[in-house]
């Protein structure tokens, strides 16, 4: 990588201050004092185009960074490729992708029974539903840049595990093997050193390397003895793996993202936001980004971008010319764009809403769970593992008394859907029944891409769920990524597309950079990464990525530090100091040999 | 028994503020945020948004969460999450500016369709000092928040008349009780402070 | 402007205004706590107790929790000032509201001696206390910090107030079970179960349950604990006070009571051989290994010496920190 590009606070020489890199960035009154530009500047540092998470987390990390930024998005809503919709928002959106208007998806399928009793806006749904590992690189950015304050984390502690036609619960802490009665004294030792290991795993290559090509069932068979329900119960719930081949260290750092982030805010491993997930986060990215001078507009997509003026068009008729770079998401690529990576990832997803509260998955004064379906444990014989996070009325998107349930796959093509219609099954078997009635219905299919109010056709027949359960709602649809599965974010996806193309002279996307689809990820690791290398795509460098001090509101604590010493002086009296009781200490004495 | 404590009252609110851009509505926070009365505790900044915490009366302590748009109204962009649970907003035109009146009722309604049920609206001109611009009778825009049930004042962010007012106004109206009482519930998780206790924890 | 590295993260500071702003803040913060620690120490030298006082005792521990000349203080205006002119109503209003402020004060700093010191004299000189609701309160600071030893303590001063109405040991002793099975890496939870053991007995409350009966049990509730996690000191300390402990030993047929240690001694040393296997042999079995061996030579004069050798040879390796300790037990 060339130098890092100074910014925009260093460039005007008068801001600069001596000793420093550069000045503070965090504005006084941030966002009040400054008089809002009239128009959308004329000259922009960088445009962003698309307002998914990783390009929201871009914008506001360019925006406190001191870039000037315009932030762009198609839709009239924030999200895009990750927003959280309406019913009648999602409508929409299934109606575009079938016309082929929103790349990266096909084949959207969305059954809404006629005549429920709820309303579009009582639902909030994730078109990448995802949920927060405790300890991970995106909680630790929302509390440093300060987003968390816009936003509300639920706890989500239950994880539950697809074996023999049943939800087993899980294993995983020191506390349920301790207690665990169906587990012997053998595989308690066993489980526990297990758990212990994979916590420090990297630095005991002794144990692992040897199995570095190796599937993890065979690692954990081999070396810890252990049997295959607890292996599978490690492979999938707790490190969230697609398939029992998965290599053994990928393995063992997913295992270790669940273990690690057990209570560190309490007994649970993971959270999610309330009124939607990867939508929610990415508003509140936008905001940080506006606050910090970013220039927000919906409903604007980029026409055309020409490398050589470095102007850009957009479809409101403004012109924009870009100092820096300008980044898209290729959900937003212009019409006729040829530079669109190949999507070479498929991921299928089903969301449903039924009419149940669904709260004998969830912990006491919890709102979600998450269900797990192994290779091989449904009726599909599965391959792949089918993962669903399920939602009740507390988590914020979706009506009292109902639940959404999310699943997903990284199976292909039809037995993909398959297998997500035998987890549906699955579950649907495991909740009591309800029926619905089946009169006319309001369904999309690919055909026409157009909303119908018919009599159902045999093929359709076959999507509309058996009346065992009232469905508020059925979705599904197939998405593609760049990003490999449970892989790592490359730094390669992100090339800026060539301005030297002779062939290509007409093609709108020359010379822009684009940003990734949705990854399978069912937790958000990797969108930071990405944010990350996409911002040294145009900085030059991510040492300064979010290196923001925002010296806020915690000022109290540091008057209690100086206060320390004014109070050390008082703890010098007459007074007789009492018994404190006999201490646990005495009783460990005791026990000395 | 004045001699013991009542325990303390504490309740948070969020407040949003709303406008055409140039009808001062930043400077009147600016004049609330900055300026410091006796009875009024410092103020921060933060990177998100404003704080002010103001004492009702000796046991109650209320403290504003000030949103400001961020300038994300300019082309329509106002993410939903800025309305979302929103106790109070401020919605300011200049009594200068005929427009910025009518500019001010579409913020309304657009409240009213988003926000909260319970919203208490304040309704402020702005700009007093400029009496011999007024374009706006006092009247009218008092008529209309009559109707419409907002508080309504009007101040001047320049000598700062009226503009504590508001806010202590708006203190009085919010709903404090079920505030506190609504704290009792399941609440969600405060990411600045990890659990000091990892003792339970998978295999400590 | 200065920027520095803390936890390799750059930090660049408030501006200098900013910073000065704060300092000033912070300065006038401290001087008027100076200020507020002398006026009231002078009024407690001059043996004023009244309202005033009261509340600026108040306003020094919301600062300062440790300062317990403050507190003796807020008793002694309790007791010269209240007591003299409150009638049983106001005083249990008064009580009432002080215990409050108490808790307050101890959600902030639970590990504070001071606090719970108050809250116990506040009790012993309360004209109506609700002892279920101090049992409820000591369970929710459980729940915070299962380990908090001045909740232990505390716990066991209200059920020695409460058991002058009703025995509530066996309540007691299914709590520490509760708490165990939430983490069994708990001493003062363990420790309390060796108080509760001998009163159950004692007071008769086991029906149909002899003392090798229920020895087996929680031995092997224990053996669970042992096995999940080998490196857990409490749990092999607390087996130790299980094979020792007078209530066991007195009250266990002879012959019995060395089958038990003959049985433990194969489980401790099954387990340290599934830990040799996997590398290492572990330091509490092997001394476990030692200790259950000397019991066995006090009970039955066996020689046992060539086993506990071995051992003590092995910890000298195993457990180094502690080598000259084996070393002289082996000179024995």
């Amino acid at each position: 990588m060339s130098i890092r590009r100074p910014s925009m606070a260093e460039r005007r020489s008068s801001m600069t201050q001596e000793g420093s890199l550069r000045p503070p960035v965090v504005p006084h009154l941030a966002g009040l004092e400054k008089p809002l530009p009239e128009t959308v500047p004329e000259a922009c540092d960088v445009v962003i185009a698309g307002t998914g998470l990783t390009e929201s987390i871009l914008a506001a990390a360019l925006a406190w960074q001191g870039s000037s930024v315009l932030h762009i998005d198609a839709n009239d809503y924030y999200g895009d490729t990750t927003a959280t919709l309406t019913i009648d928002q999602l409508k929409t959106w299934v109606e575009r992708v079938n016309k082929g208007e929103i790349k990266g998806y096909q084949d959207a399928v969305l059954y809404i029974p006629r005549g429920n009793e709820f309303k579009s806006k009582d639902f909030g749904i994730d078109l990448t539903p995802k949920v927060l590992f405790c300890k991970s690189d995106l909680l630790s950015l929302l509390v440093t840049a300060r987003v968390y304050k816009y936003l509300e984390f639920l706890p989500l502690s239950s994880f539950h595990f697809f074996e023999n036609d049943n939800f087993e619960k899980m294993t995983s802490t020191k506390q349920d093997i301790f207690t665990n009665q169906t587990l012997s004294l053998a595989t308690k030792r066993s489980l526990m050193k297990f758990i212990k290991f994979s916590l420090d795993w990297e630095s005991h290559p002794d144990v692992w390397s040897p199995y570095k090509d190796a599937s993890i069932e065979t690692f954990l068979q081999e070396q810890f003895k252990l049997e295959k329900a607890q292996i599978f119960e490690l492979i999938f719930s707790i490190g969230l793996c697609n398939n029992n081949e998965t290599h053994t260290p990928e393995a063992l750092a997913r295992i270790k993202r669940y273990l690690i982030s057990y209570d560190v805010y309490g007994n649970f491993p993971v959270m999610y936001s309330k009124y939607g997930g990867a939508g929610e986060i990415s508003q509140g990215f936008c905001r940080s980004a506006a606050v910090a001078g970013a220039t927000y507009k919906l409903n604007t997509k980029l026409v055309s971008f020409d490398p050589k003026t470095k102007i850009a068009q957009l479809s409101d008729n403004s012109c924009v010319k870009i100092n820096e770079q300008i980044i898209i998401s290729p959900s937003q690529a212009p019409t006729d764009s040829k530079f669109l990576s190949k999507q070479n990832y498929e991921i299928q997803r089903l969301t449903v809403i039924v009419k149940k509260d669904c709260t004998q998955w969830f912990h006491d004064n919890e709102s979600a769970a998450v269900v797990v379906f192994p290779s091989g444990s449904l009726e599909s014989n599965n391959k792949q593992a089918v993962q669903a996070i399920i939602m009740g009325e507390g988590s914020g998107i979706t009506a009292k008394g109902t639940c959404v349930w999310y699943m997903s796959t990284i199976e292909t093509g039809k037995r993909g859907r398959d297998d997500l219609e035998a987890a549906l099954k699955a579950m649907e078997g495991s909740i009591l029944r309800e029926s619905s009635d089946l009169d006319t219905q309001d369904y999309f299919d690919n055909a026409n891409g157009m909303l119908n109010s018919v009599k159902l056709g045999q093929s359709f027949k076959d999507f509309v769920p058996k009346e065992k359960i009232q469905y508020i709602l059925k979705f599904y649809y197939i998405q593609f990524t760049s990003i490999p599965h449970a892989g790592v974010v490359n730094p390669n996806l992100y090339r800026k597309n060539s301005v030297h193309v002779e062939d290509d002279v007409d093609a709108p996307d020359r010379g822009v950079i684009y940003s990734s689809l949705p990854s399978s990820e069912i937790s958000y690791d990797g969108i930071v990464t990405a944010s990350k290398i996409l911002y040294e795509k145009v900085v030059g460098s991510d040492d300064d990525f979010f290196d923001v001090d925002f010296e806020d509101d915690d000022d109290e604590g540091s008057i209690a530090n100086n206060l320390e010493s004014a109070i050390a002086e008082d703890d010098d009296d007459d007074e007789h100091i009492v018994e404190p009781g006999a201490a646990p200490v005495e009783f460990a004495e005791d026990m000395e040999l | 028994m004045s001699a013991t404590q009542q325990e303390p009252r504490f309740a948070q609110f969020k407040l949003v503020l709303l406008g055409e851009s140039a009808v001062g509505k930043s400077s009147i926070v600016h004049r609330f945020v900055k300026d410091s009365f006796d009875d009024f505790r410092e103020s921060t900044i933060g990177a998100a948004f404003l704080t002010q915490t103001i004492q009702l009366d000796e046991n109650t302590t209320i403290k504003f969460e000030i949103w400001d748009t961020a300038g994300q109204e300019r082309y329509k962009s106002l993410a939903p999450m800025y309305y979302r649970n929103a106790n109070a907003a401020v919605v300011v035109y200049d009594i200068t500016q005929e427009a910025s009146l009518e500019r001010a009722k579409s913020w309304i309604k657009e409240l009213q369709r988003q926000a909260n049920q319970d919203l208490v609206i304040a309704l402020a001109g702005n700009k007093l000092d400029l009496e011999s611009e007024r374009k706006v009778a006092k009247e009218a825009a008092q008529a209309y928040a009559t109707e419409e049930g907002l508080l309504f004042f009007e101040v001047s962010a320049k000598t700062g008349q009226g503009v504590k007012e508001i806010f202590q106004s708006i203190a009085e109206k919010l709903p404090l009780e079920s505030q506190i009482k609504s704290k009792s519930q399941p609440k969600s998780v405060n990411l600045q402070r990890p659990s000091t206790n990892n003792q339970s924890s998978c295999c400590s | 402007m200065v920027s520095s590295i803390q936890h390799g993260i750059k930090r660049f500071h408030l501006s200098e205004e900013a910073r000065r702003q704060k300092l000033a803040k912070e300065e006038h913060t401290i001087k008027n706590y100076r200020a507020l620690t002398e006026n009231v120490l002078t009024l407690k030298a001059q043996g004023v107790f009244n309202d005033s006082a009261f509340k600026k005792t108040t306003d020094i521990l919301d600062v300062n929790p440790e300062f317990y000349t403050v507190w003796n203080y807020r008793r002694d205006i309790i007791v010269n000032h209240y007591m003299q002119s409150l009638g049983e109503e106001g005083l249990v209003d008064l009580f009432d509201k002080e215990l409050l402020y108490n808790m307050a004060k101890f959600r902030e700093f639970p590990k504070v001696y001071w606090i719970w010191n108050h809250r116990t004299w506040l009790l012993e000189n309360h004209p109506r206390v609700n002892w279920e609701n101090e049992l409820l309160l000591v369970e929710k600071i459980h729940k915070l910090d299962p380990r908090n030893f001045h909740g232990w303590t505390y716990r066991r001063y209200i059920i020695s107030h409460m058991e002058k109405d009703k025995d509530l040991t066996l309540q007691e002793f299914e709590y520490t079970t509760k708490m165990i099975n939430a983490n069994f890496s708990n001493f003062s939870a363990l420790h309390n179960r060796t108080k509760l053991i001998p009163k159950l007995f004692e007071r008769g409350l086991l029906i149909n349950t002899t003392h090798a009966q229920f020895l087996t049990k929680e031995l092997e509730y224990l053996h669970n604990a042992m096995y999940t996690d080998p490196d857990d000191q409490s749990v092999f300390i607390y087996l130790r006070w299980l094979l020792t402990s007078d209530i066991f030993v007195q009250n266990i047929p002879e012959e019995q009571y060395i089958e038990f240690l003959q049985q433990e001694l194969e489980t401790v040393k099954e387990l340290n051989q599934l830990e040799k296997d996997d590398g290492k042999e572990n330091s509490w079995c092997l001394q476990t290994v030692v200790t259950i061996n000397q019991l066995i030579q006090g009970q039955t004069g066996e020689d046992k010496s060539e086993e506990i050798t071995q051992c003590l040879k092995l910890l000298v390796d195993v457990d180094p920190l502690r080598r000259n300790r084996y070393i002289d037990l082996m000179k024995r």
